[in-house]
């Protein structure tokens, strides 16, 4: 589909792009993934966001070994790794990285940066409990926010700067979620690596040229003829899928699954969400990115997510479950192991579960579980 | 007898090999290496007696030793037992006055070792649970290879592609490697970038010290030229080893001896 | 004929009318918790060998455990109901919700895993079957998962602890500790679970500063966990409770904070093995362990006082003094270890109080008020409160070096154990020393292999001293 070849090139040249914003004095602002930052902001701000989703590598892991105890997150380590050895090209151009301090991995990676680096981090608090006092504490992170891009930019990011932001991003949403339904149908609409990378996409290139992508992308994928899907149909779910770690992926295509719907607190954007228009911006951002949005694994509880994923299992007819997450993500590491009884209690439906420290000799073993897994539920 | 003519002894028990080193004042009269076998008590009393033998001296006429090593505390003989970090750091400055980093890599673990002018330890830092650092990661290699681990030093510096080696751990490396063997690459390559990879974990752990010059290479591994070439490379900088890096611990423990005597 | 648990009762500090008189309660619960006549037996070769049972102080904390280890398992069927919490806990909470819950029954409040730690773990060494239980139902080896948590689920599955009315998540400091009280929850009958949060997402280099609206969150969470508590058990915190759960434990309080002082003598009186028994009281059980327990080191504060007087130590006069972060929660090898290779160790971090409070906001509620004061302690702060804390401990005890012994799986201490050293030898400009071992399973380390470190370090800074 031309839509898709047209944004996975821009998606290759995003660091072109993003040099391109830079020469022009804008504002390049990184974030930490996990949906907690709302772009809204920085484009408000009139800077330009990036969300830090790349992974999968592991030298980038082997280079913190000096700065980070190997028991934190293979993702956050692997930031920690490219930002550190100063040789990789997006950290060495942002003017900020913003930091949303979830678990204990968050704050390795804040510390050890502000420690090691001369680099602009921002940390802001994500608390761990929805609720109200809890939503007050995140937009008061969300204002700490705003007042540093203010400051930075030198732009003040007024309510109807603000609220044009919101309808960019409520747009970019609606049209990713519009994207996903056509992937209910039995046929087989778009790819999962696909999907995949338009939410990486989202997370890097110009917006309102995203924009007009997705919109063709949705007129291409109304018009194409689609053929029956073949194979089981799995919803892929872990901690983070990163820009970059797309062995997963190929490794269940290529023993005939079909991932079908996926949900990752970081590497898929949470594009469930609206932010509401008709309320105070900031609050509505508040309210939006910590209440509505369905609650991460390392959230007390963490019911509401597993409660999600039965949900996503009916409304996308999955015939299986794989669970995929990285190494020392100890919040998911347990609901692994009581989610498989909850999901075939509920469901009937089977759980593979693995896990990645983006270690490339890890490739043959999940391959031979993959294919078992996929064998025993097309029978 | 007068001080500086005393008969000092210095035993360092590792779990591969024993180690003695027996002074008269600064003289080094003898050194032996015996494989440590099953006993450590044994090790001891065997390599003490081999010194003894050679030299045709008895036990009495020892005024003071010291043991040190993994098993120095089975050394029922010995007056006083000291770290093998301490007795590493005064034996590499007895011969290197200029020294100021030893690097010992062992089988079990390995350590680098900053000292000042008196041989004193400044800082320190050993490995941590891993293998990875040890002579034990280029042994395991070595079989995987089938190899001698007396020859991979060589064989790794005729390595004209080094191979990248990505894995940290020494059971994954293994695995890594034999599927770089059934990809074809050499086994010359694949023992260079085994042993870039060993040097760069040991200069990571080392950093948190710091490698002033002189810099120093002890312990079995030292052996190993080609491990002290990638260890070169990668700091950028001359590395001494000494003629017989294994007895170092030794020489350091009865230097120490020595200094208990004069004392 | 001396009942089989006798012997290892009285090097317990256990009187004789006491062992008789709660004949069936001991028999019962050690029925329950598996412990025959050999793991009497290796027990009291244990105690005698690692800790310095000729002083009865020591001896009456070791039963205060036992006692409190007694009370929890029979609670339930004693008609009690409980309440846990989770570690590290938030000082007078427990004591706060035992003074309130006097009007409403009989609670056993606490912190299970702990009293496990001390019994089965320094007095009985027989935790591995219980870790491996842990281990077994969502708490897997090879996932640096914290070995006192496996502790927790393992006692629960095994039915050797009964499962709480209540139980109060640390959801202030760490993530693990709240997951796994929630899976805990999942599996073993849905008990509530309340979860007290707070975000550690100050920036490094602010402490002592803070942001005020972290302390009304936090303080929120607080009042929120008294007020469930009211709606859920009847029982009411407000002020008054507060600060009368605090008198309730003053007399503990002090007692430790005593034999904190006498410690700091040089030689140092006490080895850390057996001072280690007395730091967890206030955060193990709200029974016995305060009241027995305040009298317990009363006495060995007076038995310490007088080796201070002899010039008694258990290194000798002028040994390097170190800071160590935390002993051993259920390895005396390890503990033994510092005096064994000649290290003074005149202050455990945890064990110093902290620091006086500044002038701040008269904050309202009694939950932000405690939220306030939780910031000044460093450790629920940040990563670099809690370093700079350590430095406030350094200069405060005039120690020589630095152990930062931390424990691997833990990830508030692990998420920039590799900061400590760097910083403190830059900043304090003492030798630090980096362990990394296990506080709660001897498995995951080598005494060994850690003795050798120590052992050098220990060389090390004696060379300096000498030559200074």
């Amino acid at each position: 589909m031309e839509a898709l070849d047209h944004i996975r090139s821009r998606l290759a040249s995003g660091l072109t792009g993003l040099n391109q914003e830079k020469k022009k004095g804008k504002k390049i602002i990184g974030y930490i993934p996990g949906g907690y930052f709302p772009e809204e902001l920085v484009i408000a701000a009139g800077a330009v966001p990036v969300c830090m989703i790349r992974g999968g590598d592991h030298s980038a892991v082997e280079a913190s070994i000096a700065y980070v105890d190997r028991w934190i997150d293979t993702f956050y380590r692997a930031q920690i790794g490219s930002c550190i050895s100063g040789e990789d090209p997006y950290y060495r151009m942002l003017d900020a990285l913003f930091v949303p301090i979830t678990d204990a991995n968050s704050r390795a990676l804040s510390d050890t940066l502000m420690y090691h680096t001369d680099m602009d981090i921002f940390p802001f608090g994500i608390p761990h409990t929805k609720s109200e006092d809890g939503c007050r504490y995140y937009l008061h992170g969300l204002t700490k926010v705003k007042d540093k891009l203010e400051q930075m930019t030198g732009t003040e990011i007024t309510g109807e700067r603000l609220a044009d932001a919101i309808a960019v991003c409520n747009r970019e949403r609606e049209l990713l979620r519009e994207i996903c339904r056509f992937r209910k149908s039995p046929d087989m609409a778009l790819s999962a690596q696909d999907f995949v990378m338009l939410n990486h996409a989202s997370m890097i290139v110009d917006k309102a040229e995203f924009i007009q992508n997705l919109e063709d992308l949705v007129r291409e994928l109304q018009e194409i003829e689609t053929a029956a899907m073949k194979g089981p149909r799995i919803l892929l779910t872990g901690s983070t899928l990163a820009m970059g770690d797309y062995k997963i992926i190929e490794l269940i295509e290529s023993c005939g699954g079909n991932v079908v719907i996926e949900e990752f607190a970081e590497g898929i954007i949470p594009y469930w969400i609206t932010v509401k228009t008709d309320a105070d911006p900031m609050g509505a951002l508040a309210d939006a990115y910590f209440t509505d949005r369905v609650a991460p694994a390392w959230f007390r509880p963490g019911d509401e997510r597993l409660e999600n994923l039965i949900q996503l299992a009916g409304d996308f007819s999955v015939d299986g479950v794989i669970w995929y997450q990285l190494m020392y993500r100890e919040s998911y590491k347990m609901q692994s192991f009581y989610f498989p009884e909850m999901l075939r209690k509920e469901t009937g439906l089977s759980m593979l579960t693995l896990e990645s420290d983006y270690d490339p000799a890890e490739t043959g073993q999940m391959s031979t579980r993959i294919e078992t897994y996929i064998e025993s539920i097309r029978r | 007898m007068k001080s500086d003519e005393a008969l000092i002894a210095g035993i360092d028990i590792g779990a591969a090999t024993a180690k003695a080193v027996f002074l008269r004042g600064t003289e080094i009269l003898s050194s032996c290496v015996i494989p440590t076998g099953e006993s450590v008590k044994k090790a001891a009393e065997t390599v003490m007696q081999q010194m003894l033998d050679e030299l045709r001296l008895s036990k009495e006429e020892v005024a003071y030793s010291i043991a040190t090593g993994y098993g120095r505390r089975a050394v029922d003989f010995a007056d006083e037992v000291i770290t093998e970090i301490s007795c590493h750091g005064k034996g590499v400055s007895f011969l290197y006055p200029e020294a100021r980093t030893v690097i010992d890599i062992g089988g079990q673990d390995s350590k680098v070792i900053e000292i000042d002018v008196t041989g004193n330890i400044a800082n320190f830092v050993m490995n941590d649970k891993c293998a990875a650092g040890t002579g034990r990661f280029l042994e395991v290699m070595a079989r995987a290879l089938n190899a001698d681990i007396g020859e991979i030093g060589m064989l790794s510096l005729q390595g004209d592609e080094p191979c990248q080696i990505s894995n940290t751990c020494t059971v994954f490396a293994e695995s890594e490697m034999i599927s770089l063997r059934a990809e074809g690459k050499s086994r010359d390559n694949i023992l260079a970038g085994i042993h870039s990879a060993m040097a760069h974990r040991i200069i990571i752990m080392g950093n948190s010290v710091g490698f002033k010059k002189q810099i120093v290479f002890t312990g079995g591994v030292a052996k190993n030229t080609g491990m002290k070439k990638a260890l070169e490379d990668r700091l950028g900088q001359e590395i001494l080893i000494p003629e017989n890096p294994q007895i170092i611990g030794a020489l350091g423990a009865a230097i120490l001896a020595g200094n208990k005597v004069k004392r | 004929m001396a009942p089989y648990y006798s012997e290892l009762l009285k090097l317990c500090g256990f009187e004789e009318e006491e062992i008789t008189g709660q004949q069936h309660r001991i028999e019962s619960a050690f029925k329950k918790l598996d412990l025959g006549p050999k793991d009497m037996e290796k027990a009291a070769g244990r105690v005698k060998k690692y800790f310095d049972i000729e002083l009865r102080g020591v001896r009456k904390i070791l039963g205060v455990w036992i006692k409190e280890l007694i009370d929890l398992v029979l609670a339930r069927e004693e008609g009690k109901k409980l309440i846990y919490y989770g570690y590290p806990p938030f000082q007078y909470t427990g004591l706060a919700i035992k003074a309130a819950a006097a009007a409403q029954g009989e609670f056993w409040i606490g912190c299970p895993e702990m009293i496990f730690c001390q019994t089965f773990g320094q007095i009985f060494n027989k935790l591995i079957p219980i870790l491996e239980e842990g281990e077994a139902q969502g708490l897997p080896p090879g996932h640096a998962m914290c070995s006192l948590l496996q502790i927790k689920n393992g006692a629960l599955s095994k039915k050797m602890i009964p499962t709480p009315d209540l139980s109060i998540a640390t959801s202030y400091f760490c993530d693990m500790g709240p997951k796994a009280d929630e899976l805990m929850q999942h599996r073993y009958g849905g008990y509530p679970v309340l979860y007290v949060d707070s975000c550690l997402d100050s920036p490094w280099g602010e402490w002592p500063d803070f942001d005020q609206e972290r302390v009304h969150y936090f303080g929120k969470q607080l009042n929120g966990l008294f007020r469930s508590l009211k709606d859920l058990l009847g029982i009411e915190i407000d002020n008054d409770v507060w600060y009368g759960a605090r008198n309730l434990a003053a007399p503990l309080f002090m007692a430790t904070n005593n034999l904190a002082m006498l410690l700091a003598s040089d030689p140092v009186p006490l080895d850390i093995a057996d001072s280690e028994l007395v730091i967890n009281l206030p955060a193990a059980g709200m029974g016995v362990a305060i009241e027995e327990g305040a009298e317990a080191v009363e006495i060995l504060v007076e038995e310490v006082k007088k080796r201070v007087e002899e010039g008694f130590g258990v290194v000798p006069r002028n040994a390097p003094r170190v800071l160590l972060t935390f002993q051993s929660l259920v390895d005396p090898v390890f503990n033994r270890l510092f005096s064994e290779v000649g290290l003074a160790v005149p202050s455990i971090y945890v064990l110093l109080p902290p620091p006086n409070k500044p002038k701040s906001l008269p904050y309202p509620t009694l939950g932000e008020k405690r939220a306030e004061v939780a910031m000044f302690g460093g450790m629920y702060h940040s990563s670099y409160g809690l370093i700079k804390r350590m430095q406030e401990c350094i200069a405060f005890t005039q120690v020589d070096g630095v152990v930062y012994n931390y424990h691997y799986s833990c990830r508030p201490l692990t998420c920039n154990s590799k900061l400590v050293k760097p910083f403190i030898e830059r900043e304090s400009k003492l030798p630090t020393l980096l362990l990394d071992m296990d506080y709660y399973d001897d498995r995951n380390y080598s005494a060994a292999a850690l003795r050798t470190r120590l052992e050098a370090f220990a060389e090390m800074l004696k060379a300096k001293k000498a030559t200074a």
